[in-house]
């Protein structure tokens, strides 16, 4: 009951080992926010800070990454109002593409949040603020727009040409993303790529 | 209408035939006493103290308890200020008006000092005050969301265990993330 893990600098001198935190995790008085209530303040940031608190420390850092933490930060962001991305490009062969973003109120600066893609790159679909992108070499890849990462996607088995049509979407049941890819004039005739695995569904 | 006023009894006798009312009256007088982790004894009405889920299920599992309930994990310095946002909050209950409300709960984290809301934090959680945890994990997210990675390790007293060639990796990875900060 005389839990003298009480810290705190006014008065609660008295307690001679006042700094023994012996107490340990285990809902520790005075300065230490428990690991589980720490998840509960980082998932209510924006995913630029997210970035940038992975810096912390080794705990922050795995945590960030974890899949349960991304869920709850999912979730949380489900509930605030969300941002519009607007996807802008220019028929000039040499410049960018990129996404501009602006908050509800429009109070973010255009210019802040951009993202650059490739040149001459096309979206097939957005999915949880992914983007899925192929660049004129058939190459894909998914960018998370919140956190600007990217990673290039193995369709296997063989090669995309220009015969064929790319498309990207999400399965709230399964929790898989998805790349569709028909030819366009066999529309019957389609595959399934599910991101992550090695899956691929035919339709025959 | 000034006679009323003079008269301010007269309201309550007229209320009293209604047997509930009174018991309700009588109940949110009673007073519950409250001892923290440094020995300090909190005299609480009753109806605040009802709002800390923890000790509500003390009284649901010992509904005659006169004795003085132990807290713990509660030092006595947050857990002034958990009492004082309380008694806040159940004016709301009785009168709910979600701007005043939020109008209230923003202007009693602004006072507060980032040392407060780190010591309130576990207490709001030890007392399950669902409300205050909400408010507190908000307000140190507002407050941490532009800082630096320094600012936000002294924050929550954490050390740094990344190696100076780790961190700049870290760092330069997401660049980006770095721009824009508020100056410590």
């Amino acid at each position: 009951m005389d839990n003298g893990g009480a810290t705190n600098e006014t008065g609660a001198a008295k307690s001679s080992d006042g700094r023994e935190t012996e107490i340990g995790g285990d809902q520790a008085a005075g300065y230490h926010i428990p690991q589980e209530l720490v998840a509960e303040i980082l998932a209510k940031l924006p995913a630029k800070s997210l970035m940038r608190f992975r810096c912390v420390c080794r705990t922050w850092s795995s945590l960030i990454r974890d899949p349960f933490f991304v869920k709850l930060h999912q979730n949380q962001s489900l509930k605030k109002p969300c941002k519009t991305g607007i996807l802008v490009s220019s028929k000039h062969q040499l410049s960018n593409t990129y996404f501009v973003f602006a908050d509800h109120e429009g109070k973010q600066s255009f210019e802040e949040d951009t993202i650059s893609i490739p040149k001459s790159s096309t979206v097939l679909g957005f999915a949880n603020g992914l983007a899925c992108i192929v660049n004129d070499k058939y190459d894909l890849s998914v960018y998370n727009l919140s956190t600007h990462e990217s990673i290039s996607i193995p369709l296997p088995p063989q090669k995309v040409s220009f015969q064929d049509h790319l498309s990207f979407g999400f399965d709230p049941l399964a929790n898989e993303y998805k790349i569709v890819k028909f030819r366009v004039h066999e529309k019957e005739q389609f595959e399934i790529f599910t991101l992550g695995t090695q899956k691929v569904e035919k339709n025959k | 209408m000034s006679s009323s006023a003079e008269n301010p009894t007269l309201t309550t006798e007229i209320t009293k035939p209604s047997t509930e009312i009174a018991t309700e009256t009588a109940q949110s007088a009673k007073k519950i006493n409250l001892k923290t982790s440094d020995d300090q004894i909190f005299e609480v009405e009753e109806s605040v103290a009802m709002e800390f889920a923890t000790v509500k299920s003390f009284f649901e599992d010992a509904p005659s308890s006169t004795d003085t309930v132990p807290l713990p994990n509660v030092p006595a310095k947050p857990f002034s200020q958990v009492i004082e946002f309380c008694k806040e909050q159940i004016k709301f209950k009785a009168n709910p008006d979600e701007t005043e409300k939020k109008k209230s709960n923003s202007e009693f984290v602004k006072e507060k000092t980032n040392e407060d809301l780190v010591e309130m934090i576990p207490v709001a959680n030890y007392l399950e005050i669902k409300d205050l945890l909400d408010v507190l994990n908000q307000a140190v997210a507002d407050r941490i969301q532009n800082r630096s990675v320094e600012y936000v390790r002294s924050f929550f007293g954490i050390d740094n265990d990344f190696t100076s060639e780790e961190e700049a990796l870290l760092r330069e990875e997401h660049a980006w993330a770095f721009e824009d900060v508020d100056e410590d």
